[in-house]
Protein backbone atom coordinates (compact mmCIF):
# COMPACT_ATOMS: atom_id res chain seq x y z
CA UNK A 1 0.00 0.00 0.00
CA UNK A 2 1.45 3.76 -1.27
CA UNK A 3 0.85 5.63 1.72
CA UNK A 4 2.33 9.13 2.03
CA UNK A 5 2.79 10.52 5.30
CA UNK A 6 0.81 13.00 6.99
CA UNK A 7 2.50 15.04 9.98
CA UNK A 8 0.24 16.43 12.84
CA UNK A 9 -0.94 19.81 11.63
CA UNK A 10 -3.59 22.31 13.65
CA UNK A 11 -5.04 25.45 12.72
CA UNK A 12 -5.33 28.47 15.10
CA UNK A 13 -7.28 31.65 14.07
CA UNK A 14 -7.31 34.83 15.88
CA UNK A 15 -9.25 37.88 15.54
CA UNK A 16 -6.28 40.89 14.47
CA UNK A 17 -6.62 42.19 17.59
CA UNK A 18 -2.57 42.60 19.16
CA UNK A 19 -3.78 41.81 22.53
CA UNK A 20 -5.03 37.87 21.45
CA UNK A 21 -1.50 37.48 19.68
CA UNK A 22 -0.41 36.14 22.83
CA UNK A 23 -2.84 32.89 22.16
CA UNK A 24 -0.83 31.96 19.21
CA UNK A 25 2.47 32.80 20.32
CA UNK A 26 2.23 30.40 23.42
CA UNK A 27 0.83 27.43 21.12
CA UNK A 28 3.71 27.95 19.22
CA UNK A 29 5.98 27.40 22.11
CA UNK A 30 4.32 24.46 23.56
CA UNK A 31 4.15 22.91 20.24
CA UNK A 32 7.91 23.09 19.93
CA UNK A 33 8.64 21.64 23.08
CA UNK A 34 6.51 18.55 22.60
CA UNK A 35 8.16 18.34 19.05
CA UNK A 36 11.49 18.11 20.69
CA UNK A 37 12.95 21.90 20.65
CA UNK A 38 14.73 23.16 23.29
CA UNK A 39 13.34 26.01 25.92
CA UNK A 40 15.76 28.23 24.14
CA UNK A 41 15.13 27.27 20.48
CA UNK A 42 11.06 27.27 21.91
CA UNK A 43 11.28 30.72 23.24
CA UNK A 44 12.69 31.99 19.53
CA UNK A 45 9.74 30.01 17.58
CA UNK A 46 7.56 31.79 19.94
CA UNK A 47 8.81 35.01 19.48
CA UNK A 48 8.80 34.74 15.47
CA UNK A 49 5.07 33.93 15.45
CA UNK A 50 4.38 36.99 17.74
CA UNK A 51 6.25 39.21 15.21
CA UNK A 52 4.58 37.77 11.89
CA UNK A 53 0.98 37.81 13.25
CA UNK A 54 1.81 41.35 14.76
CA UNK A 55 3.28 42.24 11.45
CA UNK A 56 -0.20 40.94 9.95
CA UNK A 57 -2.21 42.99 12.14
CA UNK A 58 -0.83 46.14 12.10
CA UNK A 59 0.13 46.23 8.38
CA UNK A 60 -1.79 44.06 6.98
CA UNK A 61 -5.24 45.02 8.70
CA UNK A 62 -3.41 48.47 9.71
CA UNK A 63 -4.65 47.76 13.00
CA UNK A 64 -8.42 47.01 12.60
CA UNK A 65 -9.62 44.54 15.16
CA UNK A 66 -12.35 42.92 13.46
CA UNK A 67 -10.57 40.73 10.76
CA UNK A 68 -8.99 37.57 11.25
CA UNK A 69 -5.31 35.69 11.13
CA UNK A 70 -5.04 32.05 10.25
CA UNK A 71 -2.10 30.08 11.50
CA UNK A 72 -1.14 27.17 10.88
CA UNK A 73 1.30 24.99 12.67
CA UNK A 74 2.77 21.78 10.79
CA UNK A 75 5.32 19.34 12.99
CA UNK A 76 7.27 17.63 10.16
CA UNK A 77 10.11 14.83 11.79
CA UNK A 78 12.61 17.03 11.42
CA UNK A 79 11.13 21.00 11.58
CA UNK A 80 8.71 22.94 12.34
CA UNK A 81 6.49 25.29 10.05
CA UNK A 82 4.44 28.00 10.81
CA UNK A 83 2.36 29.33 7.98
CA UNK A 84 0.84 32.90 8.70
CA UNK A 85 -2.20 34.17 6.57
CA UNK A 86 -4.32 37.46 6.32
CA UNK A 87 -6.40 38.98 3.82
CA UNK A 88 -5.41 42.55 4.64
CA UNK A 89 -3.11 44.77 2.60
CA UNK A 90 -0.20 43.06 0.78
CA UNK A 91 2.61 42.54 0.20
CA UNK A 92 4.47 42.16 3.61
CA UNK A 93 5.65 44.93 4.80
CA UNK A 94 9.37 44.83 5.09
CA UNK A 95 10.95 47.69 7.32
CA UNK A 96 14.38 48.36 5.76
CA UNK A 97 17.55 46.21 8.31
CA UNK A 98 18.39 48.77 10.63
CA UNK A 99 22.19 49.92 10.08
CA UNK A 100 25.15 48.72 12.39
CA UNK A 101 24.23 50.04 15.51
CA UNK A 102 26.72 52.61 17.04
CA UNK A 103 27.04 51.40 21.00
CA UNK A 104 28.63 54.89 21.67
CA UNK A 105 25.36 56.85 20.55
CA UNK A 106 21.91 55.54 21.65
CA UNK A 107 20.61 58.18 18.92
CA UNK A 108 21.25 55.86 16.46
CA UNK A 109 19.36 52.77 17.87
CA UNK A 110 16.10 51.29 16.08
CA UNK A 111 13.19 51.57 18.24
CA UNK A 112 11.12 49.55 15.24
CA UNK A 113 11.83 47.37 12.31
CA UNK A 114 13.56 44.48 14.43
CA UNK A 115 11.43 42.15 13.90
CA UNK A 116 11.71 40.72 10.40
CA UNK A 117 15.54 40.70 11.30
CA UNK A 118 14.98 38.55 14.43
CA UNK A 119 12.81 36.13 12.02
CA UNK A 120 15.63 35.92 9.58
CA UNK A 121 18.50 35.43 12.52
CA UNK A 122 15.87 32.60 14.18
CA UNK A 123 14.11 30.52 11.54
CA UNK A 124 15.95 28.74 8.73
CA UNK A 125 13.73 29.58 5.79
CA UNK A 126 11.31 31.85 5.34
CA UNK A 127 9.04 32.67 2.36
CA UNK A 128 6.29 34.80 1.84
CA UNK A 129 3.53 34.60 -0.73
CA UNK A 130 0.45 36.31 -1.76
CA UNK A 131 -2.93 33.44 -3.63
CA UNK A 132 -5.63 35.75 -4.32
CA UNK A 133 -6.62 38.38 -2.03
CA UNK A 134 -4.93 35.85 0.90
CA UNK A 135 -1.17 36.86 2.08
CA UNK A 136 0.51 33.90 3.17
CA UNK A 137 3.95 33.72 5.81
CA UNK A 138 5.42 30.51 5.66
CA UNK A 139 8.41 30.21 8.33
CA UNK A 140 10.33 27.19 9.15
CA UNK A 141 12.48 25.93 12.03
CA UNK A 142 14.85 22.67 11.76
CA UNK A 143 14.77 20.84 15.49
CA UNK A 144 18.91 20.74 16.03
CA UNK A 145 20.14 18.43 18.62
CA UNK A 146 20.91 19.82 21.68
CA UNK B 1 0.42 49.18 31.84
CA UNK B 2 0.77 48.29 35.95
CA UNK B 3 4.15 49.03 37.08
CA UNK B 4 5.52 49.35 40.30
CA UNK B 5 7.78 52.24 41.33
CA UNK B 6 10.02 52.60 44.19
CA UNK B 7 12.73 55.56 44.68
CA UNK B 8 16.19 54.39 46.57
CA UNK B 9 17.81 57.72 47.12
CA UNK B 10 18.09 59.18 43.38
CA UNK B 11 17.67 55.95 41.36
CA UNK B 12 13.74 55.23 40.22
CA UNK B 13 13.08 51.38 40.20
CA UNK B 14 10.06 50.64 38.07
CA UNK B 15 9.08 47.04 38.13
CA UNK B 16 6.48 45.96 34.91
CA UNK B 17 3.87 44.10 36.78
CA UNK B 18 2.62 42.29 32.93
CA UNK B 19 4.23 39.56 32.29
CA UNK B 20 4.56 40.63 28.72
CA UNK B 21 5.30 43.81 26.79
CA UNK B 22 4.76 43.53 23.36
CA UNK B 23 2.85 45.18 20.67
CA UNK B 24 -0.26 45.36 22.66
CA UNK B 25 0.93 47.23 25.43
CA UNK B 26 4.10 48.56 24.61
CA UNK B 27 2.92 52.15 24.04
CA UNK B 28 1.32 52.32 27.56
CA UNK B 29 4.69 50.85 29.03
CA UNK B 30 6.58 53.49 26.87
CA UNK B 31 4.44 56.05 28.09
CA UNK B 32 4.49 55.55 31.85
CA UNK B 33 8.86 55.23 31.98
CA UNK B 34 8.94 58.91 29.63
CA UNK B 35 6.33 60.20 32.58
CA UNK B 36 9.31 59.76 34.73
CA UNK B 37 11.79 61.08 32.53
CA UNK B 38 10.00 64.59 32.04
CA UNK B 39 9.16 64.61 35.66
CA UNK B 40 12.80 64.56 36.03
CA UNK B 41 14.15 61.13 36.84
CA UNK B 42 17.33 60.38 35.72
CA UNK B 43 18.62 57.22 37.21
CA UNK B 44 15.65 54.50 36.32
CA UNK B 45 16.38 50.65 36.94
CA UNK B 46 13.78 48.50 35.40
CA UNK B 47 13.36 45.56 37.19
CA UNK B 48 12.03 42.73 35.00
CA UNK B 49 11.48 40.25 37.69
CA UNK B 50 7.65 39.45 36.37
CA UNK B 51 7.96 39.80 32.88
CA UNK B 52 8.47 36.35 31.00
CA UNK B 53 8.01 38.08 27.46
CA UNK B 54 9.31 40.97 25.37
CA UNK B 55 8.68 41.18 21.68
CA UNK B 56 10.48 43.53 19.79
CA UNK B 57 7.77 46.20 20.13
CA UNK B 58 8.60 46.21 23.99
CA UNK B 59 12.28 46.43 22.88
CA UNK B 60 11.62 49.37 20.87
CA UNK B 61 10.00 51.01 23.62
CA UNK B 62 13.30 50.11 25.70
CA UNK B 63 15.34 51.69 23.46
CA UNK B 64 12.67 54.75 23.38
CA UNK B 65 13.39 55.35 27.36
CA UNK B 66 17.52 55.26 26.80
CA UNK B 67 16.47 57.45 24.37
CA UNK B 68 14.60 59.87 26.58
CA UNK B 69 17.38 59.62 29.25
CA UNK B 70 19.75 61.43 26.92
CA UNK B 71 23.40 61.75 27.68
CA UNK B 72 22.77 62.73 31.44
CA UNK B 73 20.74 59.86 32.31
CA UNK B 74 21.60 56.06 33.12
CA UNK B 75 19.50 53.32 32.85
CA UNK B 76 19.89 50.03 34.08
CA UNK B 77 18.01 46.41 33.87
CA UNK B 78 17.55 43.34 35.94
CA UNK B 79 15.84 39.88 36.86
CA UNK B 80 15.89 39.19 32.89
CA UNK B 81 14.46 35.61 32.62
CA UNK B 82 15.64 33.68 30.00
CA UNK B 83 13.34 34.08 27.09
CA UNK B 84 14.01 38.49 27.44
CA UNK B 85 17.50 37.82 27.51
CA UNK B 86 17.45 35.50 24.69
CA UNK B 87 15.71 38.47 22.53
CA UNK B 88 18.53 40.82 23.81
CA UNK B 89 21.58 37.99 22.83
CA UNK B 90 19.24 37.74 18.97
CA UNK B 91 19.26 41.81 18.89
CA UNK B 92 22.91 41.96 19.91
CA UNK B 93 21.31 44.38 22.71
CA UNK B 94 22.94 43.23 25.54
CA UNK B 95 25.88 45.06 24.27
CA UNK B 96 23.89 48.10 24.94
CA UNK B 97 21.94 48.22 28.05
CA UNK B 98 23.18 47.63 31.76
CA UNK B 99 22.04 44.14 32.51
CA UNK B 100 22.32 42.85 36.32
CA UNK B 101 21.22 40.01 37.53
CA UNK B 102 19.65 41.39 40.98
CA UNK B 103 17.61 44.74 41.73
CA UNK B 104 20.92 45.37 44.33
CA UNK B 105 23.53 45.08 41.70
CA UNK B 106 21.64 47.94 39.18
CA UNK B 107 20.26 50.50 41.86
CA UNK B 108 24.35 50.06 43.63
CA UNK B 109 25.97 50.91 39.63
CA UNK B 110 23.60 53.69 39.09
CA UNK B 111 23.88 55.06 42.82
CA UNK B 112 27.92 55.92 42.08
Amino acid sequence: MNESRVFPRIRLSIQSRLDHVFLVGKSAWALSRYAGFGESEADSIELCLVEAVTNAIQHGYRGEKDHSVDIDIILFSDRISLVVSHGGQGPLHVPKEPSEVDITDARSLPESGMGLSIIRRVMDHMTYATHGNVHVWTMEKRRSDE
Amino acid sequence: MRMEHTLIDDVLVLVPLDARIEAANSAAFKGAVVDWIHKGQRKIVLDLIHVEFIDSSGLGAIISSLKNLGKDGDLALCGLSKPVMNLFRLTRMQRIFQLFESREEAVSKLAH
